[in-house]
């Protein structure tokens, strides 16, 4: 479900932001296949391994069944991420520093959540149970590769 | 007129479903006629201004009790929500009625972080028998959204989105999943964090997850019907329907010519709109507008933004693909929500906006003048076995 209407979001949304912004943790969206490694520990999910000519796609998989696929370009670079699964994956690691941007749009409290500037794209949609959503570095994308891509 | 209309949806419940909805000259001229019986498996459902004054969301009344007896609370304005699993109540509709708690292996409490995309409701799993209607679902687990008694979110939780605490987060008393899933399939703690970084995440059991509580009826309990009678193109201040329980399970809830679309195990079908195929779609009573991607369709301006806002009405086709092989169109409209939304109605069928991933939602729009049916995951229907959805067209 999801209503659209601006609503002035509680000093609980508040909280937990100021919250959060204590947290430094590693981009993984923009980190390494080292930082690949280390998320597939944090989260039970050593991923499987599908190397391709243009990029590396890592599936995790975790307890609760939720989907990660990270992109790696040959160069080393995770330059995308994606997910699926019946609840969110941990979006605070999986985008690293990234995360205010995706927090700002939650608190746009519209149907998309959306993020779209020079240096992040990001789409997350679905329902519960049923989540579905993706984030790339729109300048850092390698050589051939486009947005359709990153699926 | 509201009052002929429900007349007409109760005792014809099946002649009303193509919209056309209550003009007709014979009923207008009946003079006293005694209150409406309805049938146990049938809902009164109002979509209205409700208790924030937001619009296209469809409101039911809910009977919970403390399981086994006749303590209970009659709840009103619960959101009928076809794009979530479980009853979800805000602790301060409560009424002060009191719900034993979901006990797990070693724990005497279940906690529940439930996601909905843009935010997320936090509190405690308990029992309750359920009424809908007159239909009875016992013991089953609910969450209570924002509960005092458990004030601490754990950050992982938090991190998901802003957290739910009143009205003026969700709209409504509380939230009613009546999708196709038995079960949430969402994230369980088997203790009461005392700080946000407290760890005791535990995997439930599917049994004992929030449940779908039309699953849980003793009859009715293959899926469910809505019904919205059609509305103008200014909207309506108020729209009176029916939530009706099963489906094939009495003559209240046949299908008739409704077009089946099976869809995947997420709940998923395949919308085509100009050209793009759209895997990830899905109807949603929860869903206030219809939500698809045109880039040829303006964004509204300021507090509006998100909704779309073209300079004249569009009429507008995307094609769905039926279990039967055929594909078939539907048309809809999209006005200028902007100056819809200045108006005084409450219920439109033409408010639209933006979606970003692959995705057609078909929200409450769609359900005006429409009998839209769900067939919950695994159980038999004159429709075939869920996940199915359905639709007069």
């Amino acid at each position: 479900m999801n209503t659209t209407f601006q609503i002035p979001f509680l000093r609980t949304a508040l909280a937990s932001v100021l919250l959060l912004a204590g947290h430094a943790t590693q981009a993984h969206l923009g980190g390494n296949e080292a930082s690949v490694q280390a998320d597939g520990t944090a989260w039970q999910a050593p991923p499987a391994v599908l190397r391709g000519a243009r990029f590396t796609v890592f599936t995790h998989t975790t307890p609760e069944g939720v989907s990660v696929r990270q992109f790696l370009s040959v160069t080393g670079l995770v330059f995308a991420v994606a997910w699926e699964g019946s609840v969110l994956p941990d979006m605070e690691r999986l985008l690293g520093g990234h995360f205010p941007l995706y927090q700002n749009a939650l608190l746009q409290r519209k149907r998309s959540v959306r993020v779209d500037t020079p240096s992040l794209v990001l789409e997350s949609g679905g329902m519960m149970r049923a989540f579905v959503g993706r984030a790339y570095l729109p300048n850092q994308l390698p050589t051939g590769v486009a947005a359709v891509d990153i699926q | 007129m509201k009052r002929l209309l429900s007349l007409c949806l109760v005792a014809t419940l099946y002649a009303c479903g193509g919209g056309g909805g209550g003009s007709s000259p014979a009923v207008v001229s009946a003079p006293v006629v005694p209150p409406p019986m309805l049938a146990s498996n049938v809902l009164p459902m109002v979509v209205g201004a409700g208790p924030s004054n937001n619009v296209n969301i469809p409101f039911v009344s809910v009977r919970v009790c403390t399981p086994g007896t006749s303590d209970c609370r009659t709840i009103d304005n619960i959101l009928v929500d076809t794009g979530s699993t479980g009853l979800r109540l805000l602790s301060s509709a409560m009424s002060g009625l009191a719900l034993p708690a979901q006990t797990t292996t070693g724990s005497p409490v279940t906690l529940e972080c439930a996601q909905f995309l843009s935010f997320v409701t936090w509190g405690p799993v308990k029992l309750a028998d359920i009424y809908l209607g007159s239909n009875k679902a016992p013991t089953v687990p609910l969450q209570l959204i924002a509960d005092p008694a458990y004030p601490v979110v754990p950050s992982g939780c938090a991190a998901a989105g802003p957290v739910a605490a009143g009205i003026s987060d969700i709209h409504a008393n509380g939230i009613l999943g009546i999708g196709v899933f038995v079960n949430d399939g969402q994230r369980y703690y088997n203790c009461a964090p005392t700080t946000p970084q407290t760890r005791c995440s535990v995997v439930l059991a599917a049994a004992q997850q929030v449940q779908n509580p039309v699953a849980a009826l003793d009859t009715d309990n293959n899926g469910v019907v809505l019904q919205l009678p059609a509305i103008g193109a200014t909207g309506s201040r108020q729209v009176d329907g029916t939530l009706i329980l099963g489906v094939g399970t009495r003559d209240n809830n046949q299908l008739g010519d409704a077009r089946v679309i099976q869809t995947d195990s997420r709940g998923y079908f395949s919308t085509i709109y100009k050209g793009v195929t759209l895997t990830n779609s899905f109807i949603d009573s929860g869903s206030n507008g219809l939500y698809f991607a045109d880039a040829t369709l303006p964004d509204c301006p300021g507090s509006l933004s998100g909704f779309y806002c073209p300079t004249t009405t569009q009429n507008l086709s995307a094609t769905v693909r039926l279990r039967s092989g055929t594909t078939e169109t539907i048309n809809f409209t999209v006005g200028n929500a902007s100056s819809l939304l200045a108006s005084s109605s409450f219920a439109y069928n033409n408010l639209a906006g933006g979606l970003a991933s692959a995705s057609f939602d078909w929200g409450l729009p769609f359900y005006f003048g429409r009998r839209v049916f769900s067939v919950i995951e695994g159980r038999s229907s004159v429709a075939g076995v869920g996940p199915l959805v359905a639709y007069t067209p």
